[in-house]
């Protein structure tokens, strides 16, 4: 059976009538080739639509409208959470009035503990949970005596390192005013700078995290050894990939691990760590080196320990440090 | 059930990258079965529904197939509801039929891509400037504007017969001109 052209240029137009669309139909079912014959013909037919679709700003109205229902689905998922929380304050409060001796041990448990460090010293303490946390110098945490509700909740400012007890029954959050760190049993660190002092960011060590940023940044999980960066300005996570991780982690008493860090990069945790300023000889300072340092008493100490395995030189000056070729 | 392989969406800069990459091919591909305001809705709901999935789901290198395979289930969803809404005539539901079972082979998915990476339109479009004026300017009414053979017979005071006449011409031409294309599809496809 053959098919006029005609009529396929109808069928193309969709002008066909009931019987030419029949006879399309008969020819159809004779055999597989005429339906890619049809079918493939009539893609490169429409396929001169693919300009307008690929068309910039025909894209940049799609995507405006599919974010905005986005937004709407997000906030309609919000309002169901929050309603969630109100029933469930609504069943604490029915249940003080009942016991109502309860209210005393109730608010104790509550109440929160902050701890705040000065400029000097790291604060090792462990939580109800017995999860472990180093806080970092000049840093702030705040955490309840004692957890309960369906999430372990901390707040925290400036940087922090966490070990966390695994409990997958109750999620451990960590508040930040930029961001929200879920976890299930893990370590990771956290970076939360006050105002215009730097990115908030975090690291993940060990096991999985889930960090959200609080303005619509949307949500990113973290795989061990990644770092999450939010951005301020362009309201946008952005995960950072595994070696810099263990450079964030240096100040936390203990073991250094350095995983192709480069001898600026070392420079610049020595300044963090000892609170003095080093200067890399531009020579050097690109080379990379991998291995474990224990943190020492003085930067002096320090770099002596360095000079075992990497061939440098290096001199104190003035409260200045500069590390230079061997 | 689909393969589904984990993937984690690296931030926003990656699902945008998704959108700008796949939104003008699933577009397209939507095209086939609805019209154009129709397939915009499917494919927007296909985003959605990856927005939704981003930190639970998706697919790695599998994330062509499984985009091609979501909108196709909702375009078909959306073709059903319609033949039952607007009571279709035996014919049409019949040609919807065929269709449907044709592109519920993946590998016809393929055919899109490759239409979309041969860049046919420049080729179509060269062709078309090929053909004689008058054939060229009725054609291109046509193809290009989807004109219909009575509007472009009053808009260029001919008959109907003449307009007829010249896409019939410029089907001839064009296919020969096109030759290779047809050809090219074909033999990689079937």
């Amino acid at each position: 059976m053959n098919i006029t052209h005609a009529i396929l240029l109808k069928y193309l137009h969709n002008e066909c009538s009931e019987e030419e669309l029949q006879t399309v139909n008969a020819w159809l079912s004779e055999n597989e080739e005429n339906k890619k014959a049809l079918f493939v013909g009539e893609a490169i037919y429409k396929s001169k639509k693919l300009k307008k679709y690929n068309d910039p700003s025909f894209l940049q109205n799609e995507k405006i409208r599919l974010y905005k229902r986005i937004q709407r689905e997000t906030a309609a998922e919000k309002r169901r959470v929050i309603l969630n929380n109100l029933l469930r304050y609504a069943a604490v409060i029915f249940l003080l009035v009942g016991i109502g001796i309860g209210i005393l041990h109730f608010r104790s448990a509550k109440s929160m503990q902050t701890i705040v460090t000065n400029n000097e010293k790291v604060e090792q303490l462990t939580l109800s949970d017995g999860s472990k946390v180093w806080l970092n110098r000049s840093s702030e945490l705040k955490y309840p005596k004692q957890f309960d509700g369906k999430k372990r909740i901390v707040h925290l400012k400036g940087e922090a390192y966490f070990e966390v007890t695994k409990n997958t029954e109750q999620a451990f959050v960590v508040e930040t005013e930029n961001m929200e760190i879920t976890v299930l049993g893990t370590i990771f660190d956290v970076i939360s700078p006050s105002r215009n002092e730097g990115v908030p960011s975090v690291t993940l060590i060990e096991g999985e995290i889930r960090v959200k940023g609080n303005n619509q940044e949307g949500m990113v999980i973290l795989l061990p050894g990644q770092k999450a960066e939010l951005d301020l300005a362009a309201h946008r996570l952005y995960v950072r990939e595994p070696y810099k991780a263990s450079l964030e982690t240096v100040w936390r008493e203990g073991l250094i691990p350095l995983n192709l860090a480069s001898l600026e990069e070392i420079g610049k945790m020595l300044e963090q760590l000892y609170s003095m300023k080093v200067y890399v000889d531009p020579s050097i300072s690109k080379t990379t080196y991998s291995g474990v340092l224990k943190t020492q008493d003085s930067i002096d100490q320090m770099l002596r320990l360095l000079q075992n395995s990497i061939p440098i030189g290096f001199e104190i000056k003035g409260g200045n440090v500069y590390i230079k070729t061997y | 059930m689909w393969p589904i392989i984990l993937m984690i969406f690296e931030n926003m800069t990656n699902f945008d990258s998704l959108f700008e990459k796949y939104y003008p091919k699933l577009l397209f591909y939507a095209t086939q079965f609805l019209d154009e305001a129709e397939a915009k809705d499917v494919v927007q709901d296909v985003f959605v529904e990856l927005w939704k999935r981003r930190d639970t789901l998706v697919v790695g290198d599998k994330i062509h197939t499984y985009l091609y395979r979501l909108t196709y289930t909702k375009a078909i969803n959306v073709l059903n509801h319609k033949k039952i809404e607007s009571n279709y005539s035996k014919a049409v539901n019949e040609l919807y039929n065929h269709k449907m079972k044709f592109y519920e082979s993946e590998s016809h998915n393929e055919i899109f891509q490759e239409i979309e990476n041969r860049e046919l339109e420049g080729e179509i479009g060269a062709a078309i400037d090929k053909l004689p004026d008058k054939c060229k300017e009725v054609f291109k009414l046509s193809y290009l504007y989807d004109l219909k053979n009575k509007e472009i017979s009053n808009a260029m005071n001919i008959s109907q017969r003449t307009v007829e006449a010249h896409i019939y011409k410029a089907l001839k031409i064009l296919r020969k001109e096109l030759k290779h294309l047809f050809c090219f599809l074909f033999i990689y496809y079937f």
